[in-house]
């Protein structure tokens, strides 16, 4: 027996216990897009951001989501809570927001400039685990391409460092206190997709970020900046993956999404 | 239907693209998940999951692009999942019945004689006992290769175990699955 027979004995194992004639899930998964696009078109979101259901349970599960969804869009605490579950990336209303120039920072005679704050060191998963007060998610592998560099503790935020041969980076942030919200860090409407991490709602900005040009007084969206960041909440933790340089010609947006899921608390 | 022109039409959000794809690879994945699970019920919800994930999805995958390998990895990792965290409550230790405990006798002593253990007529169950003794990864890696026709590398990244474990892994299985087998095919 070598490799090339043993898929047909598998495959003629399984189709006597399962046989083929019998599997027919079709109507089901129909069933789980048509009940999630009515659900979608009252809600008006996009068709990724819907919550597949099971055949067996939408009969008691769709009357209680829709019952909620009532009270949530009918109150204001409930549109805010609606808004703030969905929203993982601010939004900014402009291209465009005024900063200050380089040129306008006064430097006396023998002082450096301000720079910002240099990375917190290196450390191990262990070291880290020992110093923060929650369980983080960690990979159970090194994605292909990078290189793991260890953790980085901010306060009790997490951050895990990886990097490609040519100097890009993966970094994992995890935190308890929300994501990191800057005026930086915000991003117009339209880069913004809703996306799904198993069964967590998610956002994704593809590419692009906030820059400052040398001797401008505004930081302008840059939308081929090689930046992309993926945020969601798991277990009340804000998970966020961003991606810097070349790390995405090691990873797609499809593998980005299949990174997130595979995060565990590792023993 | 042309599996790029399904895709497309899924795209465009049009379900008959989808049906194509499900009608396609739905019997495949059903087996796949059933041979790390062992509960038919829930491979096919695992796999009917994947088709409602695959189109919620669709449009983070690239044009002209295979969906096997991407689809496959998507019912791997939900069976995966689901079957460590069963495998943490149900103990594989103690077989509920008499082949089973045959079948941990010759685990536990491969070079007992395999004809001593079953008989032909059992094979079948055997066969499927002797995986489901496995570990869930193990499990998966067999799935991986034998089902999706991974590559190693990419079978080790995606358990998180050394390439090393995973030839061990695989060539472990072949042996035993020889040993159930061989006397079989040759009586």
């Amino acid at each position: 027996m070598n490799d090339k027979t043993i898929p047909s004995i598998l495959k003629d194992v399984l189709e006597e216990e399962i046989p083929s004639s019998q599997v027919n899930l079709w109507p089901a998964v129909k069933h789980d897009l048509v009940a999630g696009k009515l659900q979608q078109n009252q809600q008006g979101d996009k068709m990724n951001t819907l919550k597949s259901r099971r055949i067996s349970r939408p009969a008691l599960l769709v009357p209680l989501a829709l019952g909620l969804l009532i009270v949530i869009s009918a109150t204001p605490q409930g549109q805010t809570f609606a808004q703030n579950v969905v929203e993982f990336f601010t939004r900014s209303e402009s291209t465009t927001f005024p900063v200050e120039s380089y040129n306008d920072v006064a430097v006396a005679p023998g002082e450096q400039l301000p720079t910002s704050m240099p990375p917190a060191p290196l450390i191990s998963a262990a070291e880290a685990k020992a110093q923060v007060g929650f369980e983080f998610l960690e990979l159970p592998y090194v994605p292909g391409g990078f290189t793991y560099l260890g953790v980085r503790l901010y306060g009790n935020n997490v951050s895990m460092d990886y990097m490609t041969a040519g100097y890009g980076h993966l970094v994992i942030m995890q935190s308890q206190g929300g994501f990191y919200q800057s005026e930086w860090n915000t991003v117009p409407g339209d880069n913004v997709l809703p996306v799904k991490i198993g069964d967590l709602d998610g956002e994704l900005v593809s590419q692009g970020s906030f820059v400052q040009y040398p001797g401008e007084n505004i930081a302008t969206w840059n939308p081929d900046a090689s930046i992309t960041r993926l945020r969601w909440v798991d277990s009340g933790i804000s998970m966020e993956i961003a991606l810097y340089g070349d790390a995405h010609h090691h990873l797609d947006l499809a593998g980005l999404i299949e990174l997130a899921e595979n995060l565990a608390i590792q023993p | 239907m042309d599996e790029q022109i399904a895709i497309s039409r899924l795209k465009q959000g049009d379900l008959n693209g989808l049906e194509t794809l499900v009608n396609r690879y739905q019997v495949q994945s059903v087996h796949a998940a059933y041979l790390i699970l062992y509960d038919r019920s829930l491979a096919e919800d695992i796999v009917q999951s994947a088709f409602v994930k695959a189109a919620q999805r669709i449009h983070q995958f690239g044009d002209g692009r295979p969906f096997a390998p991407w689809f496959s990895r998507i019912v791997v990792n939900d069976a995966l999942k689901l079957a460590k965290r069963q495998s943490r409550s149900i103990s594989l230790d103690e077989p509920g019945d008499e082949s089973a405990a045959q079948l941990a006798k010759w685990l536990a002593d491969p070079d007992l004689n395999p004809e001593q253990v079953l008989e032909q007529k059992e094979a079948r169950q055997v066969i499927l006992k002797a995986i489901q003794s496995l570990p869930p990864e193990q499990r998966a890696a067999i799935v991986m290769k034998y089902f999706f026709d991974m590559r190693m590398s990419e079978i080790s990244t995606k358990t998180g175990r050394p390439l090393t474990t995973i030839k061990w892994w695989l060539r472990d299985a072949r042996e035993r699955l020889r040993a159930l087998i061989d006397p079989i095919q040759g009586s």
